[in-house]
């Protein structure tokens, strides 16, 4: 019977083709949208991690809930050996420090209060960046003393590149410092209230604002992000009974994981739409091309084959081309995310950064195994009704299909 | 009988004739059809629903202020005052589509408490009227601003644990004036929010206007946040307070030049959605013209008489186009009749969503289905049931004829 089905599938050349089409597409439209979809949570992740956070970041405990406005009482003692310490991780790409700071901004004639922070310019570029340069450039290793100025710090003061400022703020101890700077560039960020109080500044010129060699933050980035969780566990387990925490980069952008869930929801929606358009659509070809040929089953009846032979010989060549028809959906589904990746969807950046990012299809095995079940599926359950109807059909009936 | 009719009529009669063959192709059109609207639509929802919240989040749709006031005021908010009470802000209150006018206003001091003080961003606005602008503020703990508590304070949750503050503690706000003094008022916190922002959160606080006028000493405000009745009428809104308001005087900001975060999403969200809707799109046309190439391949024989009969090949293609075209146009209409159908059942029981980032209420989702979506749906349905029909019919039209005959066995 079997043999009998595969002849008849090769038999029927243009129908097998047709079918095997409206199949093999189905399950290429379910891989895409899977991988695509899939690519998108990924790519929103690695700009988040790039535009800010890093993958992981050390602080003294209580810095990150209470510490933003009294950084000086959260001080990491000695930096360099932790960095170091951190580094030896193999999976550890970079660690960078940062320190926070508080204070004002004089521009000659008036004071304009500020949230600061020092940075090194050139490790912060290698992480990527969300902060977009309205004027002038970014900031780098080599200037010593630049400043690089919120939109509306610089709109308050009135300041553009190339002016100088001075900078107050509460040393150590309580004491006030001040160091002239050079305005390098203008910024501007996610949001226009942080733009009116934020500068940045070569972490070593902080460091001497503050008379301190301490650091408040270290970012970690790691070579690959799916490292995270195994690395924030050793690293919490090393360091956290010495008053150290460590968030990772889903801790520190609680907007991840909510914007995720709402995708999920709404490319869920889509995906169910998607999926119901492939049963349908090939349930209707197996029903066309099954009752197409109701005058061959009439033929088969009517020389004495039982009509649940034949109801048994449809549902047996449908398997068969279902099997190969979803194989061959996958493996040109995989091929053509292949090709679209090597391509690269070009994407505009997301809301926090200000780099555009290449969409690519993701393959992901659970993705194609359900594609691979649903195509199966549902030639199955297509082919079911037509199978009970044409084998039920009275022989001499079925017969007259055949003029 | 006019032979453009004629043809209409035989392509008629031939699909009422191919009973199960038409009902397939029909169904295999109108679930095109349909999931295209109900994709679209749901997609136009998303859109819309990001766009009401942007709104109501706490932009409003066209906020009005002092001439420079959006550019050098948070320098220097005591030359931008608005009046308390002006013929201007009766006015904007009573042009028809206006829902509200919430005056706002900005400052910054320091907030102390206890042993500590550090400074703040500080908005005073009316409870009242804010109600309907606070969704992105969402309260963590205690409660929002209420009309009849005037020293209320809420406050960020960063801001709030810097300074060591729980609800329902007493704390001192200190402004500079312009003269050189400082004032000082007290309040007690109502409540903690938090934003989609931390660094917003870590320096904020919100206090009714009335103690905010106190601290400052004025009677004014900053901002009219004006709140329609339609998103769409902005435009035409925009256009009256034009003409009302004196333009050396007032500055007319709409919400789209505010909504950064809003702008980039649509862009970003149109791409992603674009990519879906193209794979949508291309199985929806997969599955139309293969249903419709494997009909007429089945009437290969048919052809075949048909040619026997003497028919020319042009008259032959002209009755499968007009089939064609019949077939697209029933399905195309059953289909926009089954998706206006579903998408007012869905709309109605609603697709639970959770809620947007940063905003505190959950949406219920909906299809959302324009004249424009209908339109396009039915052009690509059409379309493609017209190609799909011609090309086999054309094939088959190439046969010798008793190869095309030899196929009825």
């Amino acid at each position: 019977m079997f043999s009998l089905a595969l002849r008849n599938l090769f038999r029927q050349k243009s129908r097998t083709a047709i079918t095997a089409l409206a199949i093999a597409s189905g399950v290429i439209a379910l891989i895409l949208t899977g991988g695509f979809v899939q690519d998108i949570f990924t790519q929103l992740g690695e700009a988040f991690i790039h535009s800010r956070s890093g993958h992981l970041q050390l602080f003294r405990q209580g810095f990150y809930e209470a510490g933003s406005r009294s950084p000086e009482k959260y001080l990491i003692d000695k930096p360099e050996i932790l960095r170091q310490a951190i580094l030896a991780h193999p999976e550890v790409a970079d660690v960078l420090s940062r320190i926070q700071f508080a204070g004002l901004l004089n521009n000659g004639r008036t004071d304009w209060p500020i949230i600061g922070e020092g940075v090194e310019p050139d490790k912060e570029a290698r992480l990527g960046s969300y902060l977009k340069i309205r004027q002038g450039r970014q900031l780098k290793n080599s200037d010593s003393l630049g400043i690089l100025l919120g939109e509306g710090v610089a709109q308050s003061l009135k300041l553009k590149p190339g002016d100088h400022v001075t900078l107050v703020a509460n040393a150590a101890e309580g004491a006030l410092n001040s160091l002239d700077f050079e305005v390098i560039g203008v910024f501007q960020s996610f949001s226009k209230d942080f733009d009116a109080r934020a500068v940045r500044i070569a972490l070593p010129a902080a460091q001497e604002l503050l008379f301190t060699p301490k650091v408040n933050a270290l970012v970690v980035s790691l070579h690959h992000t799916h490292d995270t969780a195994a690395i924030a566990a050793l690293l919490k387990q090393q360091l956290g009974k010495s008053g150290y925490e460590i968030k990772t980069w889903v801790e520190l952008n609680d907007f991840y994981e909510k914007t995720v869930k709402m995708y999920q929801q709404q490319f869920g929606v889509l995906q169910f739409i998607i999926l119901a358009m492939v049963l349908l659509s090939v349930a209707n070809n197996i029903n066309m091309s099954t009752f197409e040929r109701l005058g061959e089953f009439g033929t088969m009846m009517a020389v004495g084959n039982r009509s649940d032979y034949v109801f048994r010989l449809i549902l047996i060549e449908s398997s068969l081309l279902g099997l190969f028809s979803a194989m061959l959906g996958v493996i040109l589904g995989i091929a053509l995310a292949w090709a679209i990746s090597a391509i690269g969807i070009p994407m505009p950046p997301p809301p926090n950064a200000n780099l555009g990012y290449t969409g690519h299809i993701t393959i992901i095995p659970s993705v194609l195994a359900k594609a691979y079940v649903v195509g199966f599926v549902a030639t199955i359950l297509g082919a079911l009704l037509p199978a009970v109807r044409v084998s039920r059909t009275p022989v001499l009936e079925a017969l007259r299909a055949n003029v | 009988m006019n032979p453009l009719m004629n043809t209409f009529v035989l392509a008629f009669r031939n699909i009422v004739r191919q009973r199960r063959r038409s009902l397939l192709s029909l169904a295999a059109v109108s679930f095109g059809v349909t999931a295209l609207l109900l994709a679209g639509g749901f997609i136009q929802w998303i859109f819309w629903a990001m766009r009401e919240d942007t709104v109501g989040s706490r932009l409003g749709h066209i906020q009005i202020s002092r001439l420079g006031y959006q550019n050098a005021g948070t320098a220097d908010p005591f030359n931008y005052l608005l009046p308390a009470q002006s013929p201007e802000l009766a006015s904007i209150q009573k042009i028809p589509g206006v829902v509200t006018v919430a005056p706002r206003l900005g400052f910054s001091g320091l907030v102390s408490y206890g042993e500590s003080t550090v400074s703040f961003i500080g908005e005073g606005v009316d409870p009242e009227r804010e109600a309907f602008l606070n969704r992105s503020v969402i309260i963590t703990q205690g409660k929002n601003l209420t009309p009849d508590d005037h020293n209320g304070i809420v406050m960020g949750r960063g801001l709030a644990a810097n300074l060591g503050v729980h609800v329902g503690d007493k704390v001192v706000l200190l402004t500079n004036l312009p003269s050189g003094g400082v004032r000082a008022v007290e309040g007690h916190v109502l409540g903690l929010f938090s934003t989609i922002v931390k660094a917003y959160d870590d320096s904020a606080l919100r206090v009714p206007l009335p103690l905010a006028r106190k601290l400052m000493g004025i009677s004014g405000s900053h901002i009219w946040v004006t709140l329609l009745k339609h998103t769409e009428d902005t435009e035409k809104i925009m256009q009256e307070l034009r003409g009302k308001l004196d333009k050396d005087k007032f500055e007319l900001v709409p919400w789209t030049a505010l909504a950064d975060f809003y702008n980039k999403t649509v862009v970003l969200f149109s791409h992603q959605f674009g990519v879906v809707r193209v794979i949508i799109g291309a199985i929806i046309i997969l599955g139309i013209s293969n249903t419709m190439m494997m009909n007429v391949m089945e009437r290969t024989g048919e052809i075949g008489t048909i040619m026997a009969m003497g028919t020319r090949r042009r008259q032959l293609i002209s009755m499968f186009l007009s089939e064609g075209l019949l077939l697209g146009i029933f399905g195309a209409v059953i289909g926009l009749i089954i998706g206006f159908g579903l998408a007012t059942l869905i709309s109605a029981i609603g697709i639970p969503m959770p809620p947007p980032p940063g905003m505190d209420r959950a949406l219920i989702g909906q299809i959302r289905i324009t004249p424009a979506l209908a339109l396009e749906s039915m052009l690509l349905a059409v379309t493609t049931t017209l190609i799909a029909s011609v090309y086999p019919a054309w094939k088959a039209s190439q046969l010798t004829i008793v190869d095309a005959l030899r196929h009825n066995r």
